[in-house]
């Protein structure tokens, strides 16, 4: 036989607070699990854009029609002219579609006489841009070669 | 039906608060294992680091400069046009090993001055440091920098480029060190 009596707690004053202390947990939880998915999309993202222009970079370097005897990262002067700029152009707007870009060249030799070159598109305004500067040479015919750096910028 | 009552219960806010805790420490590790940066940052780091050393060196080691000079052992200015840095560095080798000293090639326009400034205009931008040395049959010459970097904290890549003369039958080694004050 069940008695009644006034000792009794309200069941509502206990499990309301366990009701609130698991609902914070759980949304503690799933915040996270956000914050996780968000700052990993993100990394993995910012990792692919690093990729994509370290990959564009070796290309540059190593893209025969520039280079002076084939030897990579160092580029022939005679072959810096307009042809091989739109080849180079070509050549890479068909591998990397996803993202534009532009390289120049920066004659950084003690000589006289300096290299410069050009390839790509202006750099927009406003635009989420990633630049990377690749120490290489410049040769000439007459046994120069220049120290040069290649500034690649890229955007999406 | 007869209810007794006991005290063994469990208080529901209990298993609340052992849920809570748990779900707090699932959390701290999920926010710690989703920030890959923290683990993969020292890798691409140093991954770019090496990458950058060796196209550092291919530059600066083939590029040339217009003239260059160095004193030889009887006082003379010896001027070199459009040499190397690595013919600099060999050279400059080879005549510390037969008695020139060290001094005779530092000064402005001199060997290590150019050197040095192929380097610098190489990594203009950049926030990295370098140090290039020479070795000959087992002898170590700085030619730009010092060893001092062995005592510091740094984030470092080296590029060693190794070969052997002919005419002399000698073993001439160029290494250089790219590196920054490590983080922290």
């Amino acid at each position: 036989m069940v008695s009644l009596d006034e000792r009794a707690v309200a069941g509502t004053f206990e499990e309301l607070s366990s009701l609130l202390m698991v609902g914070v947990a759980t949304l503690l939880f799933l915040v996270s699990l956000a914050k996780g998915f968000v700052s990993y999309s993100r990394y993995q993202e910012e990792n692919d854009r690093i990729g994509e222009l370290e990959s564009l970079c070796e290309s540059v370097l190593s893209y025969e029609p520039l280079l002076y005897h084939s030897r990579k990262g160092q580029l022939d002067h005679s072959k810096l002219n307009e042809a091989s700029r739109e080849m180079l152009e070509e050549h890479l707007g068909k591998t990397w579609n996803s993202f534009h870009f532009n390289l120049t060249l920066i004659d950084v030799s003690p000589y006289e006489e300096k290299y410069i070159w050009f390839a790509g598109e202006e750099l927009p305004g406003s635009s989420l841009a990633r630049t990377a500067l690749l120490p290489a040479t410049v040769s000439n015919q007459y046994g120069e070669h220049h120290s040069v750096l290649l500034r690649i910028t890229v955007w999406w | 039906m007869n209810l007794g009552m006991s005290e063994c219960g469990q208080s529901s806010m209990f298993d609340a608060a052992v849920f809570l805790t748990i779900l707090l420490v699932a959390s701290s590790l999920l926010l710690n294992l989703y920030d890959p940066s923290i683990q993969a940052e020292d890798v691409r780091s140093f991954q770019y680091l090496s990458m950058y050393t060796k196209r550092l060196a291919h530059a600066a080691f083939s590029s040339t400069v217009p003239n260059a000079s160095y004193l030889d052992s009887y006082g003379e200015e010896v001027i070199r046009k459009d040499v190397s840095v690595q013919e600099m560095v060999v050279e400059e080798l080879l005549l510390m090993s037969s008695g020139v000293p060290e001094r005779n090639f530092v000064g402005p326009g001199r060997y290590n001055d150019r050197i040095e400034w192929v380097l610098s205009s190489l990594m203009n931008e950049s926030n990295f440091n370098c140090t290039l040395r020479g070795e000959l049959q087992g002898s170590k010459v700085y030619i730009i920098g010092s060893d001092n970097i062995q005592s510091k904290k740094v984030e470092r890549a080296s590029y060693h480029s190794e070969f052997i003369l002919p005419e002399e039958n000698l073993r001439v080694s160029m290494v250089l060190d790219v590196w920054r004050e490590a983080p922290g």
